[in-house]
């Protein structure tokens, strides 16, 4: 493991930047749950 | 005689306001008095499982109370986010999660949370290193050879993923994408079972962060890594871009978060112990 240990503000920015950055590969890989 | 019930009753409303605040601070000051439970919302075996075993004694140390690792694996590990999400904010429940939980499966599927208003981050412990890992029966010594046994048999390899809407799915899916290899998907509940099941000769592929042992023992071999850099424990491993592959290493991280509510004291008392945990160098080893 890479120990980051970021504390509550950095880590809810990492969760938001994430959920848009998924969201552009969810939709460029094509994955779905079927 | 008004002069006294004004200054009474504005005696009174001062204490109203303080008594909440001095109360949240005495609930910091003696958190915890009991055990705490930490939810993975995963099977055992996998990298989240294996995050929550290696950070859970040392909690438990530094607080002297139990800290139970729960497993409440299923549906992409939205069941146990849920749990963790619809507990009480006390401190006492806790989500040890990877990020897909709250990154990728809210966006594929029906969850019961929402990832940013139900949750609080408390601290992100690491990130995890992806290692794409085979079966030594297929017959590749590396990621270009991989790729090119897969493209001559397109359809005929799987890979198992911790289950639908995880980062490990996402992985694959993005090096399916970049590379143009068609390989079948097989979710599991989680990563321990499909590392089980390559070992076992059911799927051929894997992608997760704890697979040294199975490597070091020989049994799965290691392609590459997600990383930027080379890990130094697989030093002759290469990255995902040094074997010519670009744009298939979602960002992946396992993190502890609490239920929306929980008193900011405690958050950040929890959160200024597991730093200082993570900053243990022995725990880069892992």
């Amino acid at each position: 493991m890479l120990p980051v240990a970021l504390g509550p503000d950095d880590f809810a920015k990492v969760i938001r930047e994430d959920i848009e950055t998924n969201k552009v590969l969810i939709q460029k890989a094509h994955i779905t749950l079927d | 005689m008004l002069k006294r019930r004004t200054l009474l009753a504005l005696l009174a409303a001062s204490l109203a306001l303080v008594a909440p605040d001095a109360a949240r601070a005495d609930a910091a000051d003696s958190y915890p008095n009991r055990s705490i439970r930490m939810i993975v919302p995963y099977p055992p075996g996998g990298g989240g499982d294996a995050v929550a075993r290696v950070i859970a004694p040392k909690l438990q140390e530094a607080f002297g109370q139990s800290v139970i690792v729960d497993n409440r694996p299923g549906a992409g590990a939205s069941i146990g986010t849920d749990l963790a999400a619809k507990a009480p904010p006390d401190g006492y429940t806790l989500l040890e999660t990877p990020g897909a939980a709250l990154t990728v499966n809210p966006q594929l599927m029906q969850v019961g949370y929402d990832p940013v208003n139900d949750l609080m981050p408390v601290n992100m412990l690491t990130r995890g290193i992806q290692i794409f890992a085979i079966s030594p029966t297929v017959p590749a010594r590396n990621m270009q050879e991989f790729i090119a046994y897969a493209k001559a048999n397109p359809g005929k390899l799987n890979y198992g993923s911790a289950g639908n809407g995880t980062i490990t799915q996402l992985s694959w899916e993005m090096l399916k994408l970049a590379t143009g290899i068609d390989i079948v998907h097989v979710p599991y509940k989680g990563s321990g079972p499909a590392i089980n099941d390559l070992l076992g000769g059911r799927v051929q592929g894997v992608v997760e962060s704890m697979l040294l042992p199975y490597i070091r023992a020989g049994q799965m071999r290691a392609l590459a890594v997600g990383t930027e850099q080379r890990w130094k424990q697989l030093p002759d491993v290469p990255t995902l871009k040094e074997s010519g592959v670009v744009g298939a290493n979602p960002s992946a991280w396992w993190g502890v978060l609490a239920p929306r509510g929980t008193p900011p004291a405690i958050v950040a008392k929890l959160s200024a112990v597991l730093t200082k945990i993570m900053h243990d160098p022995e725990l880069a080893d892992k």
